[in-house]
């Protein structure tokens, strides 16, 4: 079995070469039409004012300006992660979220996060600050898996002390507390 | 009935020492299921009045709190009313004022005799008449059943204001309501470990961590700590060992330390979430709340950590065990249709019993020193505030009104 499957891979192989070999040769004997003769500039072309130079590749200086970018690209790429009522398991948008989160904690390679999970109103604030931990560990092991090495990431819970909306009456209100936050701890 | 009084009357005349007068006023009080007593209007002997915090009331308060009285507030002594009610003692006093001092007598008399029973002198600045008057009560329960009262007992509790949450201290009835913290966002799971000491999470390092405090003395220090979550205290009225949940270990589990804060005990070693526990009062078990099974129950097991077993199976979602001072039942709140509300159990898991059956949600219950109530957290009204039960589910009184009350517990 094991003689076989090794003749076969080294027959596709010979194959294999053959398509390069003759790849390489047509390109050799494809000839391109000889570019026209350039004309003299006979027009003169003013040059394009300073201000409509492009400015999107701009590296800015200013340290306020810089601290606002690092600002929006945080909160842009390490974003609020919700989950469902009582549970701990990663929703399939959030673990979309949580992509993005990993890829620009590999960009910001010296960042150290603080992963802060939380939980809506409903049930004991001692049961709820072991939920909102299982909340922020589950987002600490995805990122882990992802590369991440687990001593840039610290996890915490705020059980249900720290609800974005208080006294929710119905779900819709509950799951916007039911979260994992990040938090910049050091770059 | 007679024969009670005749024998009391009797006594008095006889013995006349204090110790044979306490003998007889418990077989007074051993008549009735609740002891007739009358509460007069106390007097001024200059003419500086009361004007708020009437001792005579607070006592009255007290005794009627008790739920084991029978009590007859009345502006002056009258002998018809008494007869009538069948009063054999009443409460009587009299009261000087001096600028911010007040020097008072308490005392307790024969309704029938008109004799002089017991009495006690209070002096000090006006502003302790509420403890003053709380001490006498205790006085007199302790005489006629002997039992130590509640009057004295404290609440810790916490105040929600927005995000942020401090602890408080108050009487038992809700008056005299003090900060203890100021520092750190949130304070919360507040424990007695004695009258002036207590412990308590605090997130003043941006994490919740362990912190004893003094009372009297208005400082504290940490006292557990980690890189991980050290939560929801509850100390022993027997031995040194504070329970609390750790998540060192990967995720909550119960684990136990002396008042030092040394050696650390891990006794939970389950993959699910375990936490909320208590002792029981002879200190030989704890209680706690675990999702082993999915959904949160409540367990018992030897304060070794072996001998686990689940006590609670009437409800989906049943939390915040604590144990009556008594050892006879722990009361727990329980989630069935939708709502939550204060159960008690055995601490063998039999005997289920529905404590409150309020509007809006009833948890995180404490007992009182002497197990004759259970005080909790309702938001019943749409606010959140304290509320006083008896174990039977009568006598239910409001002890806070400023609506962001939470996680009561009463001195042991």
């Amino acid at each position: 079995m094991v003689m076989k499957t090794r003749t076969l891979s080294a027959g596709i192989l010979c194959v294999a070469l053959l398509l390069s070999f003759t790849g390489c040769k047509k390109q050799v004997t494809t000839l391109q039409e000889p570019q026209p003769e350039p004309k003299p500039d006979t027009t003169f072309t003013e040059p394009e004012p300073l201000q409509s130079i492009d400015t999107s590749d701009e590296v800015s200086f200013n340290e306020a300006e810089l601290e606002a970018e690092f600002q929006r690209k945080v909160q842009e790429n390490l974003r609020t992660i919700y989950f469902d009522y009582d549970s701990y398991t990663l929703k399939q948008a959030e673990i979309e979220k949580l992509g993005a989160a990993g890829n620009f904690l590999r960009e910001h390679p010296s960042l150290r996060v603080l992963i802060e999970g939380h939980c809506d109103e409903r049930g004991s604030s001692e049961y709820n600050m072991g939920l909102g931990e299982n909340r922020s560990r589950v987002i600490k092991d995805y990122l882990k898996n992802y590369g991440i090495p687990a001593i840039r990431m610290e996890i915490t819970s705020w059980g249900k002390e720290r609800p974005v909306v208080a006294g929710c009456s119905n779900d819709a209100c509950h799951a916007k507390n039911r979260r994992a936050e990040f938090k910049v701890l050091s770059r | 009935m007679i024969n009670i009084r005749i024998l009391f009357l009797y006594s008095i005349v006889i013995a006349g020492t204090l110790y044979a007068e306490q003998i007889d006023l418990r077989s007074y009080a051993s008549g009735f299921d609740s002891i007739p007593i009358a509460v007069i209007q106390f007097r001024s002997l200059n003419n500086a009045g009361i004007t708020t915090n009437p001792p005579w009331e607070i006592i009255a308060d007290d005794l009627d709190f008790s739920g084991r009285f029978f009590v007859i507030r009345t502006p002056k002594s009258d002998s018809a009313l008494f007869a009538g009610k069948n009063i054999g003692i009443f409460i009587y006093g009299e009261y000087t004022i001096t600028g911010n001092d007040i020097e008072m007598d308490c005392n307790l008399y024969d309704a029938t005799a008109m004799d002089l029973l017991f009495g006690k002198k209070y002096r000090g600045q006006l502003k302790f008449l509420r403890d003053m008057a709380h001490r006498f009560t205790n006085k007199i329960y302790d005489m006629l059943l002997g039992e130590r009262g509640p009057f004295e007992s404290e609440i810790l509790f916490v105040k929600d204001k927005g995000n942020t949450k401090h602890l408080y201290i108050m009487d038992y009835d809700g008056y005299n309501q003090r900060k203890l913290t100021s520092r750190g966002k949130v304070n919360v799971f507040p424990a007695f470990i004695d009258s002036n000491t207590i412990v308590w999470t605090s997130f003043l390092r941006g994490k919740p961590d362990l912190y004893t405090g003094s009372i009297s003395a208005g400082s504290f220090s940490i006292f557990v700590y980690s890189r991980y979550i050290e939560t929801s205290p509850a100390a022993s009225t027997i031995h040194d060992k504070i329970v609390y949940a750790s998540s060192r270990a990967g995720n909550l589990d119960i684990y136990t330390c002396n008042r030092t804060g040394k050696n650390k005990r891990r006794l939970t070693f389950n993959r699910s979430i375990d936490t909320s526990p208590c002792w029981s009062p002879n200190g030989y078990h704890i209680a706690f709340t675990s999702d082993r099974t999915g959904q949160p129950q409540i367990y018992v097991m030897d304060a070794d950590g072996v001998n686990t077993r689940r006590i609670t199976f009437n409800g989906s979602y049943q939390d915040s065990p604590a144990w009556s001072p008594r050892g006879d039942k722990i009361a727990y709140s329980s989630l069935q249709n939708g709502k939550f509300d204060i159960w008690t159990v055995s601490p063998d898991g039999t005997e289920p019993a529905q404590v409150t059956a309020l509007p809006g949600n009833n948890e995180y219950p404490t007992w009182s020193p002497d197990a004759s109530h259970i005080a909790f957290v309702s938001t019943r009204g749409g606010k959140s505030n304290i509320y006083c039960i008896r174990p039977d589910g009568t006598g239910i009184k409001q002890i806070t009104r400023s609506g962001n009350a939470k996680m009561p517990d009463w001195s042991k």
